[in-house]
């Protein structure tokens, strides 16, 4: 059941009845927590149990982690929660890419198993892993109620892609009242048509291109394979920051929070600026738990490359059971181990000058477009035959100029330039109280959410509609219009449902 | 103003929890316009005001985007187009403009067309020059590509350059077949004298799928093996369109004459349907009864034009060569020999430009190559192969 279809469209109708029609917020909960199972088993109903042995386990290490004194006991009801997620993980994930990688260095080849990757997996083992760590350093009182802890695992608006909530985000949030109000329905609502028009007028459209080209590369001209390589990293991050913003907005008319996952990731200026832009809560996921598990930059400057590099290498692992994949979170791993290195080099400086902001930006944007080449190609020789006609060494195939791209373009570059005027207005705001004048006209507010729990920065900027009044109506019924009527016929799964 | 006032101007008490969880920035600042001015007034008094905003935003956005969606695009529903039906009467003196068509869906173009449905060339219409006619569905109605592009248009240049004076009128229907052309025949050659008549067929339009399913006519083959025609009323073919009740049908239509906005709502909502039922099945001519269907038209084509017929098969040719040899097509090209009818293919005009050229004739810069309707590109190629043809057996 994905977010953009009808069947979720009638679902979501039910689940807002039943927040405003149950008298008490425990059955509120309750019927959540019915509503996610049924939102997961809708896909699978036997897979339901994949969800909720983990959760039962988890939450059972948890409690009896919190509940002993002794380290190795609990060292070991940790490490019974890693093998239990981390294995489920393993076998339905990466079984047959091991299977397959195996056929390729022995002699004999071995069989694929017929396995169905149950969809969300990648997700939601992250975030049962998280909670069992967090009470581990104790950090996280461990949760009691079954039920919460329950709700927190299966809370069907992040289930399947994310955002990846850790429980001390989500868990706090459970005392409030999760009835439905306009408020938040009106951020809420302005949150799924952002997401709506990301993914259906921008990430569909793209997608016609990118696929074709993508499935038959040699056919195409150099140009035509560089648009291709533009558009993909564009349709990547509208299908993905798509889904998380209808994510969050769909938990927002429900009365929850979730962390944002995009901070226009494609105006950093270098790749280590870029992941703390892009998949926000995985970056942070992966620096919390793994990297500053394997030592972090404590241990000198070399284990500090080689643990950046392997944190890099199992992103890309997680991402895909590939090697493309894998060859996608090496480039990134050598990437940030170079930036490092720049910057321990050049030593502290101030602020750079414009042109070599443009100059760091443009080369970064053409390294994350160029490592895209490997996340979307399905083996290494397509990639191959895309990085020639990329760099032109090969220049046959028909030329396609994909028109909608050079539509889209402006309004992606407006985007972001919208944003950071906005939050630039927001700081001054900050600073002299008040609404910043450039918006008072057109804009309601700013919702600006900090989710960070420890000093690390994690705030997503939102540029509200005054739904109250008749700009705010007018604008918001004319998007939405336009949105349906430059929506693409042919919607696609979305991208990061397969990981 | 700040989020409580909002909640409580909207009767909403629970307001705390939800603006706690929300954070929005508090207005408070004096010396607010619009936005804060308004929910001023609103402090205290009912939600009417409110109500009032919402209605008349509603309103505002529906006139506005009424406004924006005529700019860019006709409202084909609206326009009182002649239809290869009983009523279509070509007129040689039909030469200036009637009613113009702006398309932005397969590539951007603007069509103009004369009183009878014919499409204006761009090129000076020569006095007391001959008539050749194009007929063709949507490929040569070309909707996508603008005047001076299409196939009649480029015909006329190459006549010229060659000496030959010649009037060509293309005719073009939206999922109109051979029963169609045979059936305005008589029309046509009263009318026209046409010195020849080049018929566009495509996939499409062979074998039983191009008798049974055509818009406008139809047909079916007697005992013969000969076509007899029947027409297709409206009703019949709204029964057959949808399953919403015909005077629901005809309401909404009632509304779409007069609205671009919902034409293209509709357009839009009927594109959607269509794409969840999947892709129609392809026409195959594989069996015997579609290649006796193929025959029947080529033979009725031939007895309705007589010795100035033509006719020329535009084919699938997909970037990537797939589906290469499709059967139909071999049997069109025998039926015309059988028949003795000058008639080609553009396969090898197509394969050409693609494979040497890098160049496809079908699609546009916002669709697939290779797929959809003749571009301006197609329309040159399909120009210079009824040319060639004509040459080659004048």
């Amino acid at each position: 059941m994905v977010f953009t279809s009808f069947a979720f469209l009638k679902f979501f109708i039910v689940v807002l009845l039943g927040l405003c029609l149950l008298p008490r917020r425990d059955y509120r909960q309750a019927f959540i927590l019915a509503a996610s199972a049924f939102f997961y088993a809708y896909w699978k109903p036997s897979y339901l149990l994949l969800l909720a042995a983990p959760s039962l386990i988890d939450y059972v290490c948890a409690l009896r982690i919190e509940q002993s004194q002794s380290g190795v006991v609990r060292r070991r009801w940790l490490i019974a929660s890693l093998v239990t997620n981390l294995g489920l993980l393993a076998y339905f994930k990466y079984t047959n890419f091991f299977l397959e990688s195996l056929s390729l260095i022995l002699p004999v080849r071995l069989p694929s198993l017929d396995i169905v990757l149950p969809v969300g997996i990648s997700f939601f083992t992250f975030k049962t892993l998280s909670y069992t760590i967090d009470v581990y350093r104790g950090e996280l009182p461990a949760c009691r109620s079954l039920w919460r802890y329950a709700m927190f695992v299966t809370y069907f608006p992040e289930l399947i892609a994310g955002p990846i909530v850790r429980a001390s985000v989500f868990l706090p949030q459970m005392t409030r009242s999760l009835r439905p109000s306009i408020q938040r329905a009106q951020v809420g609502m302005q949150l799924i048509l952002l997401g709506i028009t990301k993914k259906l007028v921008f990430a569909d459209r793209l997608s016609l291109f990118v696929d074709r080209v993508f499935a038959d590369p040699n056919t195409y001209s150099p140009s035509t394979a560089i648009l291709a390589t533009i558009a993909y990293s564009i349709q990547v991050y509208c299908d993905f920051s798509g889904y998380s913003d209808m994510a969050i907005g769909i938990s927002k008319i429900i009365g929850f929070d979730l962390p944002e996952n995009f901070d226009m990731p494609y105006l950093a200026c270098s790749v280590t600026e870029f992941w703390r832009r892009w998949h926000i809560t995985l970056s942070q996921w992966l620096r919390d738990y793994l990297y500053i598990s394997l030592g972090g930059n404590r241990r000198g400057k070399l284990r500090t490359y080689l643990n950046l590099f392997i944190t890099m290498f199992l992103a890309g692992l997680w991402h895909g059971a590939g090697w493309t994949y894998v060859f996608f979170g090496c480039l990134h791993g050598i990437a940030l181990v170079v930036h490092k290195i720049w910057r321990e080099f050049r030593g502290p400086s101030g602020a750079p000058s414009l042109p070599a902001r443009a100059l760091s930006w443009a080369a970064t944007y053409s390294f994350v477009c160029f490592s895209m080449i490997f996340f979307r190609a399905t083996t290494f020789s397509s990639a191959w035959v895309i990085i020639r006609k990329v760099f032109w060494l090969d220049n046959t195939g028909v030329t396609w100029t994909y028109t909608p791209l050079l539509l889209l373009v402006p309004l992606l570059i407006a985007g972001p330039i919208l944003g950071s005027v906005a939050g630039t207005q927001m700081g001054r705001d900050a600073r002299y109280g008040g609404p910043p004048d450039l918006w008072e006209f057109l804009y309601w507010g700013v919702a600006k959410r900090r989710f960070a729990l420890r000093p690390h920065r994690a705030a997503g900027i939102y540029i509200l509609l005054p739904l109250h009044n008749f700009v705010g109506v007018f604008c918001f019924v004319s998007w939405a219009v336009l949105t349906f009527l430059f929506s693409s016929v042919r919607t696609n799964p979305f991208i990061y449902f397969q990981f | 103003m700040t989020i409580h006032n909002i909640m409580r101007i909207l009767g909403d008490s629970r307001g705390a929890e939800a603006a706690e969880g929300l954070r929005i920035r508090p207005i408070s600042r004096p010396h607010r316009r619009c936005v804060d001015s308004s929910a001023h007034g609103l402090r205290g008094r009912s939600a009417t005001p409110v109500v009032t905003s919402w209605s008349l935003g509603i309103v505002c956005a529906v006139v506005f985007l009424e406004l924006l969606s005529r700019q860019l695009t006709s409202n084909l529903g609206s326009l009182d187009r002649p239809s290869p039906a009983s009523s279509f009467q070509p007129d040689p003196a039909a030469i200036d403009e009637t009613y113009k068509v702006h398309w932005c869906s397969e590539g951007c173009a603007t069509s103009h067309f004369s009183r009878d449905g014919a499409r204006i060339t761009n090129n000076p219409i020569l006095n007391d020059a001959p008539i050749a006619v194009v007929l063709g569905d949507s490929h040569i109605e070309a909707l996508q590509v603008s005047d001076s592009e299409i196939t009649a248009s480029v015909i006329e240049s190459m006549a010229r350059t060659a000496g030959s004076r010649i009037n060509v009128r293309e005719y073009g229907w939206s999922a109109a077949s051979v029963p169609a052309y045979v059936a305005i025949a008589p029309k046509i050659l009263a009318a026209l004298n046409p010195r020849w008549v080049a018929v566009v067929l495509t996939s499409a339009d062979l074998g039983s799928t191009g008798l049974e399913e055509s818009r406008y006519w139809r047909a079916r083959l007697d005992s013969n093996g000969e076509m007899r025609l029947f027409e297709i009323s409206d009703e019949d073919r709204l029964s057959s369109r949808a399953r919403i009740a015909a005077s629901a049908v005809r309401i909404t239509r009632a509304l779409m004459r007069k609205s671009t906005l919902l034409f293209v709502l509709v357009k839009k909502t009927q594109e959607i349907i269509e794409s969840r039922r999947g892709p129609a099945p392809q026409s195959n001519a594989k069996t015997s009864a579609d290649q006796a269907c193929t025959q029947a038209s080529v033979r009725a084509l031939k007895k309705a034009y007589g010795s100035s017929l033509l006719i020329f098969y535009v084919p699938e040719l997909h970037v990537n060569r797939q589906r290469e040899n499709i059967p139909e097509e071999a049997g069109l090209l025998t039926a015309c020999a059988t028949e003795a009818v000058r008639c080609a293919s553009m396969r090898q005009d197509m394969m050409h430009a693609r494979d040497t050229e890098n160049r496809m004739c079908t699609g546009f810069n916002s669709t697939e190559p290779g797929t959809g309707h003749l571009n301006a590109y197609g329309h040159a190629v399909l120009a210079n192969l009824i040319w060639r043809t004509l040459r080659a057996n004048p």
